[in-house]
This record gives C-alpha cells, sequence and structure tokens, in this order.
C-alpha cells in the first residue's frame, strides 16, 4: 500500500463525508406522491390550487408537521400553531401576538379558517399575494419567528425525518433539494385544507336543519334583508359563504385628523396610496364568537363591543367606508345577531382530527 | 406588366371572395377595447379627492360608482336587431380605483379578442346582471370573476349597480351623510342599443362610452335622489331602484369614432 494509494482513499472517505453533509446523496427517484382530489363544500367558490403546488396526501401531512414544529423559529420555541390554535379558530386570544424574544408584533393573529380561498392577498394588509409566498413573513419577522431562512432550511434538511417526508412529498433526490419554496408549499397544502363549512349556518342553508326564531331575525337584520327590521350593514362586507368580501375597508376604528396620522397604515403601507390608509382586510366572521379579541390590533375584547363601535358608525376619515353608519339596534336586535353569530361556530372543524398537531 | 395583372387579378378577386357581409374580410379579427369613461356632469369622475356641487345646494362626493354591463353585442350591418356578435357575457365596470383625473380620462377598459373586422350599425348592451346569469351562483365561477364579490345570497342575486359616497346635505363642508345605493332584481335589469355606424378594423380598435353618474341621481330638476330624505337603499324602496335603473339606462352614452 502505497502513500499515494492512502491519500486517495482518505481523500474519497472525506469527500463523502463533505458530500452527504452538503445534501448530495441520491434518493431513489421513483417515489411519487399520491395526489388528492380537491372537492369544495356546497355553495363555496372553486378554490383557486397553484398548478405548481397540488394536493398530494404527502404533501398535506407534511405541511401539516411543519406548521406545529416549532424547527422554523430562531431558538425553536415558536411554530406556526403558537399563533394559530385549532381551538380558536386558528388565531390565539391575544390582542396583538408575541415572538420568539417575547417582542409584542404590532397586529393580531388573523384566522386561518378558509384561508385557501383568499384570493385578493393575505395578511390584515395584503401584502402577500398567496399562501406559498405568505410564509415567509413569520419566520423572519424579529417580532415573530426571528429566524433566517438559510437557517431554517438547514435545520430541515439535517432532520432525517423531514428528509425522507420531503422525499415522499416533493420527489426530492436529494436532502439539498430542500429549499424555503418547498417548505412553504407543504405548509400552503396544509393550510389549504383548514375548510370550515359544517357550521349550524352552513346546515341551514343546506337544509338539513331550521333556525331558531332568535336565530332567523338575527340572520335576516345581518344580511338587512327586511325592510321592516332593523338593518345591521354587516353583509356589505362580510360576504357568504366566506363571510368576508375580500376586499380592505376602513371600518372606523382608528382616529386621526387626517388619513396619514393613523397610527397603523393598513394597507396603505404596501400600496402607497393614501386612499388605501387605515383600510384592512375584511376578516372571516366563521367561527366569530373563538377569536377574541377583535380588529386588526384586538382593541375590542367582545363581540358586544364590536356592536358598539359598529353602532356608534365608526370615527370619521375620508376613506371610511359608507357602509359604517350609525346604526340603531335595540337590545332584543343585537341579542338576536348574537345567536346568529353562534350559528357560525363550527365544532366539526374545530375538531378535526386532521387539523390536530401530529406530534 | 401583362404578367403582373395576371398575378394581381386572381389575388383581387381572391380577397374580394372573403369579404363577409359588413364589407370586411371575414378571417380578419382584432382585439377591441371596450372602454368607459365616468363623469358628474362635466366633470369628470374621481373617487374620494373631489367633491360636485348637487342639487338643492347639497354636495357629495363618491367612493364607490359600479355597474354591471351583460351581453354587450356588435350589431351587425345588414342584420336584424337581434342579429349579432357577442363581445362579452358580463363584465364589472367598477370606478372604485379611479382617483385622480388622468385615472378618470384613461376610464375602465375590458378587453375583447378575436372581434370579427367589419362595418356594424350599433352596440347593444344589457346594464345590470342579465336574467340568465343573475340566476347563478358565485359558486359556479372560479375566481377571480366579474360576478365575484356583488352576491345577495338572501335575495339570490347580484347587486347590479352601486354608488356609494358621502353628502354634505347641511352646508357645513363635513360630507356627514354616508350614501349606499345598491340596486339590483331582474326587474331592475335595463338593455340599451345605440345605433350608430362605426368600423372595426385594423385602425378602428375601440368602442367607447361615457356615463354621466349625476344622470344616474338625477333626472330632472324636481326628481332626483334627495340626500336630506334617503341615504341608502338595498331594493328595498322599489321605486327607488326603479327611478336609477331607469336613469343608469338614460346616464350611458356612446361616443363616435
Amino acid at each position: 500500500m502505497t502513500a499515494t494509494f492512502v491519500a486517495r482513499i482518505c481523500f474519497w472517505c472525506l469527500a463523502s463525508v463533505v458530500l452527504t453533509a452538503c445534501g448530495t446523496e441520491i434518493f431513489d427517484a421513483n417515489t411519487k406522491p399520491t395526489p388528492v382530489v380537491w372537492n369544495d363544500p356546497a355553495g363555496f367558490p372553486p378554490m383557486v390550487i397553484p398548478a405548481d403546488n397540488p394536493f398530494t396526501e404527502e404533501g398535506i401531512a407534511l405541511g401539516r408537521r411543519l406548521f406545529y414544529d416549532p424547527v422554523l423559529s430562531a431558538d425553536s420555541s415558536m411554530s406556526c400553531a403558537t399563533c394559530h390554535i385549532p381551538q380558536r379558530a386558528f388565531t390565539d386570544g391575544k390582542a396583538v401576538s408575541e415572538g420568539v424574544v417575547g417582542l409584542e408584533g404590532t397586529r393580531s393573529s388573523m384566522s386561518l379558517v378558509n384561508v385557501g380561498y383568499y384570493f385578493t392577498g393575505l395578511f390584515w394588509d395584503g401584502r402577500s399575494p398567496g399562501l406559498e409566498e405568505q410564509a415567509f413573513h413569520p419566520v423572519r419577522d424579529p417580532k415573530e419567528m426571528a429566524f433566517n431562512w438559510p437557517e431554517a432550511v438547514r435545520r430541515v434538511q439535517n432532520n432525517p425525518q423531514y428528509v425522507r417526508w420531503f422525499k415522499e412529498a416533493f420527489s426530492i433526490r436529494r436532502a439539498g433539494e430542500i429549499d424555503s419554496m418547498l417548505i412553504a408549499k407543504a405548509l400552503a397544502q396544509f393550510e389549504r385544507t383548514l375548510v370550515s363549512s359544517n357550521a349550524r349556518f352552513d346546515r341551514v342553508m343546506r337544509e338539513e336543519e331550521a333556525f331558531s326564531p332568535a336565530e332567523k331575525r338575527g340572520w335576516t337584520i345581518f344580511f338587512d334583508a327586511s325592510k321592516d327590521m332593523s338593518v345591521s350593514e354587516c353583509n356589505h362586507c362580510h360576504v357568504d359563504p366566506l363571510f368576508s368580501d375580500l376586499q380592505y375597508h376602513n371600518n372606523g376604528v382608528q382616529q386621526a385628523p387626517a388619513l396619514e396620522g393613523f397610527a397603523d397604515p393598513g394597507q396603505g403601507g404596501v400600496t402607497g396610496n393614501r386612499f388605501d390608509l387605515g383600510r384592512f382586510r375584511v376578516p372571516t366572521l366563521r367561527n366569530i364568537l373563538l377569536t377574541a379579541p377583535y380588529m386588526h390590533d384586538g382593541r375590542f375584547k367582545t363581540m358586544d363591543e364590536v356592536l358598539d363601535h359598529y353602532a356608534s358608525g365608526g370615527h370619521a376619515a375620508e376613506n371610511l367606508n359608507a357602509n359604517v353608519r350609525k346604526l340603531y339596534l335595540s337590545g332584543q336586535d343585537r341579542a338576536d345577531l348574537m345567536a346568529f353569530f353562534g350559528t357560525l361556530t363550527d365544532t366539526v372543524f374545530l375538531k378535526n382530527p386532521a387539523f390536530q398537531n401530529p406530534w | 406588366m401583362k404578367n403582373l395583372i395576371w398575378i394581381l387579378l386572381p389575388s383581387f378577386l381572391l380577397l374580394s371572395g372573403c369579404e363577409n357581409e359588413n364589407g370586411a374580410n371575414a378571417d380578419q379579427k382584432q382585439d377591441v377595447a371596450v372602454n368607459f369613461q365616468a363623469s358628474f356632469g362635466q366633470q369628470p369622475l374621481v373617487m374620494f379627492a373631489q367633491d360636485y356641487a348637487y342639487e338643492a345646494s347639497m354636495r357629495m362626493k363618491f367612493q364607490l360608482f359600479q355597474f354591471y354591463v351583460s351581453d354587450l353585442g356588435l350589431l351587425k350591418q345588414n342584420g336584424s336587431q337581434t342579429d349579432t356578435v357577442k363581445l362579452f357575457d358580463i363584465a364589472l365596470i367598477n370606478f372604485k380605483d379611479v382617483q385622480n383625473t388622468t385615472q378618470a380620462a384613461a376610464g375602465i377598459t375590458v378587453d375583447v379578442k378575436d372581434v370579427p373586422e367589419g362595418k356594424y350599425k350599433g352596440v347593444v348592451m344589457g346594464l345590470g346582471v342579465s336574467p340568465v346569469l343573475n340566476a347563478t351562483s358565485p359558486n359556479s365561477y372560479t375566481p377571480p370573476h366579474p360576478l365575484d364579490g356583488n352576491y345577495w345570497s338572501w335575495a339570490r342575486g347580484y347587486i347590479f349597480f352601486k354608488v356609494e359616497g358621502n353628502a354634505d346635505v347641511a352646508g357645513d363642508g363635513q360630507y356627514a351623510e354616508k350614501l349606499t345605493f345598491h340596486i339590483g332584481e331582474n326587474q331592475f335589469y335595463r338593455t340599451k342599443a345605440f345605433l350608430q355606424d362605426f368600423t372595426i378594423d385594423e385602425k378602428h380598435k375601440t368602442l367607447s362610452f361615457q356615463v354621466d353618474t349625476r344622470r344616474v341621481l338625477v333626472s330632472s330638476a324636481t326628481e332626483f335622489v334627495d340626500f336630506r330624505k334617503v341615504t341608502i337603499d338595498h331594493t328595498t324602496d322599489m321605486a327607488l331602484a326603479k327611478f336609477m335603473a331607469d336613469n343608469l339606462q338614460a346616464a350611458i352614452s356612446m361616443n363616435g369614432q
């Protein structure tokens, strides 16, 4: 055995270790994920599913694991589910969310209920065009997961379980192919499955059940459906079946002498258009009784406070939505509206085992 | 020279044979822009920033003006009133993002592909959602779609047009009255024909229309939506809904080429 031969052996051993660490191990390329045929619930519009990220059983399962895994936060203390808790309809019950180092954010955690149907932008201010892009924000936000994507990707690449699951979900051939985009795609697949369509409201619409008298009256007031009853103007923005028109409005919660003075610029901070200042995406009302506190900054602790706000007509502003106007609701009207809001609670959704923590 | 005639003559005959009844090449098609500009009287319609003098010394501002156009068709030169080339089933003409005079001048455009070249004698359109489409629900359409977001599930129909804004009825400059007029239901669907000759060819690819929002609210010095008395309607006051639907029909005109 010559010195040259030994040197060659050493070189190849070293090279193999280095290459393996770099994720160049080649897998069997025959693995194909199992397609999932998506069926939209009755009455819902067709969900827009990106052609480059179709539903697969393995992709959804992987997304669910990532959603509940703190691996994507700087100190491994926080996962997506920290701020999006299933039992709270995927909100966190706080006025504003708290990040890994205890820093408070400025906005309340938005519900992920039916988020797959939102095609007009995500977040309160619409800064993200869709679910695949959305996942990039909280990971690198210093007030949320406070991490960076290269490190987060490396953590996932170094976890043999995840490498196997990514291989099954996306037919990758080596660990090094796991990247932030694949992580985002898996998360998006899982999040698109978070569909709530089995509330009492839905069952009544499907004519499987009937509203109680109070719920029916609340329904009529909510939809301004009778000229002989009070109106609430809710339905202009909270359009069923999603109970959001997916648009951005100023609903009069912020007070300032001019649009530029709003504490939170909302959509205007993204678009640069002054008439978008103070506008926020209309949140869904599905499971609304479980998602307190309310509004973009969680300023209202109860639905009663929310109704008080809308009854007042909101704070005047150039772009205050014209449908936010003084209301004349009696105590009975409000009680009936609350009864109707109760019909939007979907316990089947909240307890769906497919949405719970898999770890 | 003699040879040239023998070449040109068949070519001429071939091309002539391709002309359709509208006097153009049947195979030639153009991408056409159907443009709508909105005004308030003589002033361009601008959301938020612009205020307008209204009846009875009131003033108003707009936040939203939108309406549906259904079944827009071109009347063939030699055809009957129903013999049309349909350009589209439905379009939402929405001025919500028209926030300055430049945007107002540009208007809202619906691009239509592959419109046959030729001479036409007019345009027909429906104002609102046609009864056929009004019987469908938004879950029939993959978003984004013109019929998104304007559906009354409780009435099982679409909101044909919306006027939203603010009125200053007290003359104090506060614009404290909020205006919300949403009109729907089949009985308020209107059709309109614009009978005027025009051509679609490579030099004429735009059809332009003007809508006067003042005319939507005002029909005469004594007949107008009086914001001192009414600031909101969701097609619950049928007389008001009819008044506004008739007015919208009268408010639209077609510009010459």
